[in-house]
């Protein structure tokens, strides 16, 4: 994957991040950087070995929340030391226009290396009218950030990770419920999501069995729709059978049966 | 493991059939392919798509209610205006339409869906069972009925089995089949009562046995009384319960409505084997406000279920009294008692039986196989060389015709034996009438519009005179098959006219064809992809010895009088083959073997030819 992919799953985790979704956006730069961690502010620092982001890119994301949100732990954060999130919503809600924040003078790290920040250069976010109580909500207008969380969720299908392709498309769905795209998209990720299932699952003629007793199964923490599937394993139904049984989707059935499947609650008989 | 002749005998219940056959001169129960004796008479489409028969379609009934088809039983071969359909239309959860001549459909999968398809897709999963136990095709069957089928109802189920490639031998009486499995008639004779108490009706039968002749002398019931109300019992039980402990309704929910019912159908059989039973389901529902799913764990004892189910057992015995009186049959003129049905497992149900009867009721035979059992007797009667027990059917509604005033004249009554003929004279009316109108009803009712009109026609040209002066000859004959014909002659001329009454059950011949042939075309396609991937193998096998040869062959074809035709033509077979390797149907595969098969033959005709050529 080329380096302006990468790109676009940072961009597609800054708006993520935007909207609050710490471990999405967490995700996504996780995967760009693991595409090219030479992109643009993603290298890790000397200080952090293990692939983190570097604290003064943390430091450009924090900056650009309007909310508060608890940040990934800084280790080298002083107690009491004031966050560029805190800093950010603080100005966010002094002044509704943009501005950019003093993120590295807020939170001065030691032996970053990063260029400093360009803030100027990103478009400043548009102000909305908020909602009266009783209007229903409305989809925001699709923008270049949906199709960014659509492109995002088109390479975790090309990286077999349905799952997280699947919550970027929920994502995508909340924003522009009716961009053009969004039902092929989906639909390209379902067949992937399910695909992944049925591959935990094994051949579908097989015949699952529970593998738990009545006493084990109690204490598991599912909820009644895994209850339902969990009934129906009786040591004679196939998983396809199961998938005719349960009432449900079979994409749902599949991933149900997948996590019984992992938990050790089933087997294969 | 059988002889190729080998007949079945099919209980096509209401809520579980059950197939049986005759080995070695004793009949025994075929199981289904799951292992189990009774095959529940569901078929559904399941959510994604699937058709579903038996097990499998029950198993999702409630949480997939319009695409499941249950209790065909009660519906087919009944008009859609009746008022039957119309109380059963109430109750009933999947799409029920009405058809081109009044008949019932019901909407399945998006096409509609005559009541003798849906029966079929229930026999057709039957004859697989049996041939899978036989190993070889299965094509004649005997099939059981309730005694109070009318003629529509009994047509309707020949199609049914017609439908699912099965000849149907014989319609026989539930009734009569049970007391055949019991070995009456060959050395029992005298009157015996069939108490039949199955998963969604009740009937009760008197049978007249007597040197080998089976009479039915009485038969009613209730076609809303069965295991399932028994079932509903508990499941409410539990509900209430449910509720009261956690302020939830279980019902709203499909899914734990489904395990409820489930569950309780199955603590009501254990409980007839033990005392109490412990129903358990984890996680049946989420609570509202969302966090851990519930659990749901009650103990039923036997004591319980019998007082939640108290008056549904009355309620049997209540109509068992009604049709006992009606045929002026007591308690004590019966010789035997025979429990049919699950339900009647159940201790508390065979006490009040014995107690009603004052005898202890027949047990030998597993009471919910003792139809099918009893239809495999007179299967393997019809079909062998020993002499068939005989077998008399009997009207089981009143015939008769349509008099001055609205008023309904029978000239048959129900449970008269058949063949039978009668003759009554009627006169005209009305002073000049040179034309009178037969119009032949069937019912029980005296008012001529309440009952079913199975035809009508017109005997002319009588001679003009004062009412009541003509006298018209009206004669009802009912054949061994059922067939009933209806003759009026004028007494003074001799001048005749008649009407010949087909039973119809609902679909007509050409209907009837059509369902056929789209049904063998889909047998011969399900029955072809076993055999396809054999055929396939043998040949691609083709395909590469062919394309192996072919180079060489081509070489020489070019050089021989046969030229470029030749070789063109065994590219086209070439061609051909591939894409049939990639065909489903296996009549496509064979046509590609065959064409290779010829081919290679040429190739090794040329080779002795010229010599040229080394397989």
């Amino acid at each position: 994957m080329s380096r302006s992919r990468a790109e676009q799953l940072i961009e597609s985790g800054l708006w993520l991040r935007l909207s609050g979704d710490l471990e999405w956006s967490q995700r996504l730069f996780e995967e760009a950087f693991r595409l090219d961690p030479a992109a643009a502010g993603a290298q890790p620092t000397q200080h952090e070995p293990n692939g983190a982001w570097s604290l003064a890119y943390q430091a450009e994301l924090w900056s650009l929340l309007p909310i508060k949100v608890s940040p990934w732990p800084d280790p080298f954060a002083s107690p009491g030391a004031v966050t560029a999130a805190d800093s950010a919503a603080d100005t966010w809600s002094q002044n509704p226009a943009w501005q950019a924040p003093a993120a590295a003078a807020v939170n001065p790290v030691p032996d970053v290396d990063a260029e400093p920040l360009e803030f100027e250069e990103l478009e400043p976010p548009v102000e909305k009218p908020a909602p009266t109580p009783s209007a229903p909500p409305q989809p925001l207008e699709t923008g270049p950030d949906v199709d960014n969380l659509l492109q995002a969720a088109e390479d975790f299908i090309e990286l077999e990770d349905p799952e997280a392709a699947m919550e970027l498309i929920g994502r995508a769905e909340q924003i522009a419920p009716d961009h053009p795209d969004l039902r092929l998209i989906r639909e390209r990720g379902e067949a992937a999501l399910h695909g992944l299932y049925e591959d935990r699952l094994g051949p579908l003629d097989a015949i699952p069995k529970v593998s738990l007793g009545a006493e084990e199964i109690v204490a598991l923490n599912l909820d009644h729709r895994a209850g339902f599937v969990l009934s129906q394993i009786d040591g004679v139904s196939s998983f396809e059978d199961l998938f005719s049984l349960s009432g449900m989707s079979r994409l749902d059935t599949a991933r149900i049966l997948a996590e019984l499947l992992e938990q050790n609650v089933i087997t294969r008989a | 493991m059988a002889d190729r002749d080998a007949v079945i005998g099919i209980d096509l219940g209401t809520t579980n059939s059950v197939v049986a056959t005759v080995q070695g001169d004793q009949p025994m129960v075929i199981r289904n392919r799951t292992g189990q004796n009774l095959t529940p008479s569901v078929v559904a489409i399941s959510k994604n798509g699937k058709q579903l028969v038996g097990q499998l379609a029950k198993r999702q009934a409630i949480t997939n209610p319009e695409g499941t088809v249950y209790a065909t039983k009660r519906l087919i071969g009944r008009k859609y205006s009746s008022e039957q359909v119309v109380e059963a239309l109430k109750v009933l959860s999947y799409p029920v339409i009405c058809g081109e001549h009044d008949d019932i459909r019901v909407r399945l999968g998006g096409k509609d869906v005559s009541l003798p398809e849906i029966s079929a897709k229930v026999l057709g999963e039957l004859k697989l069972d049996a041939e899978e136990f036989f190993g070889h095709s299965v094509t004649k069957a005997v099939v059981t009925v309730p005694a109070y089928f009318n003629d529509g109802q009994r047509q309707a189920t020949k199609d049914a089995g017609k439908i699912a490639g099965l000849e149907v031998l014989r319609i026989l009486n539930e009734p009569t089949a049970a007391a055949l499995a019991y070995g009456f008639g060959k050395n029992i004779n005298g009157r015996i009562a069939i108490f039949d108490l199955g998963g969604g009706t009740f009937d009760i039968s008197v049978l007249e046995v007597s040197k080998g002749v089976f009479e039915v002398i009485a038969t009613g019931g209730d076609s809303y009384l069965g295991g399932e109300d028994f079932d509903h019992r508990v499941l409410e039980w539990l509900v209430f319960g449910f509720a009261k402990e956690h302020g939830a309704d279980l019902r709203k929910d499909r899914m734990a409505l489904q395990r409820l019912k489930d569950a309780a159908e199955k603590a009501k059989i254990e409980l007839s084997e033990t005392k109490s039973s412990t129903i358990n389901l984890p996680f049946i529902c989420t609570p509202l406000g969302g966090g851990a799913a519930l659990h749901l764990q009650r103990n039923l004892t036997r004591e319980k279920l019998e007082e939640l189910t108290a008056d549904l057992c009355e309620r049997t015995l209540s109509i068992t009294t009604q049709v006992l009186e009606e045929a002026k049959v007591k308690p004590s003129d019966l010789k035997e008692v025979i429990l049919v049905g699950g339900m009647t497992r159940m201790p508390r149900i065979a006490e009040e039986v014995k107690r009603f009867f004052r005898r202890e009721p027949c047990k030998a035979v597993h009471p919910e196989e003792v139809v099918a059992l009893g239809a495999a007797v007179q299967a393997h009667a019809l079909t062998s060389n020993q002499a068939p027990v005989l077998l008399l059917d009997v009207t089981p509604h009143s015939l008769g015709v349509a008099i001055a005033g609205g008023y309904a004249r029978r000239l048959i009554t129900k449970n008269t034996t058949v063949p039978t003929s009668v003759t009554e004279v009627f006169t005209t009316s009305k002073d000049n009438q040179t034309t009178v109108k037969i119009m032949v009803l069937q019912g029980e009712s005296d008012i001529a519009h309440e009952n079913e009109l199975l035809g009508e026609f017109c005997l002319t040209n009588l001679r003009a005179a004062l009412r009541g002066q003509l006298q018209v000859d009206v004669t009802f004959d009912i054949n061994s098959e059922g067939i009933v014909s209806v003759s009026a002659k004028d007494q003074e001329t001799g001048q005749e006219a008649s009407i010949t009454i087909t039973p119809s059950g609902g679909l007509t011949e050409d209907e009837l064809q059509d369902i056929m042939a789209e049904q063998e075309d889909l047998i011969a396609e399900t029955t072809e992809s076993d055999d396809t991937t054999a055929r396939k193998s043998e040949l691609s096998e083709l395909v590469g010895r062919v394309e192996d040869l072919f180079p060489q062959v081509k070489q020489v074809l070019t050089d021989s009088e046969f030229g470029t035709d030749a070789v063109k033509r065994v590219e086209k077979t070439l061609s051909t083959a591939r894409k049939a390797l990639g065909a489903k149907r296996i009549a496509t595969v064979s046509h590609s073997i065959e064409q290779l098969t010829r081919t290679l033959q040429m190739f090794k005709a040329l080779q002795e030819r010229v010599g040229a050529i080394v397989e």
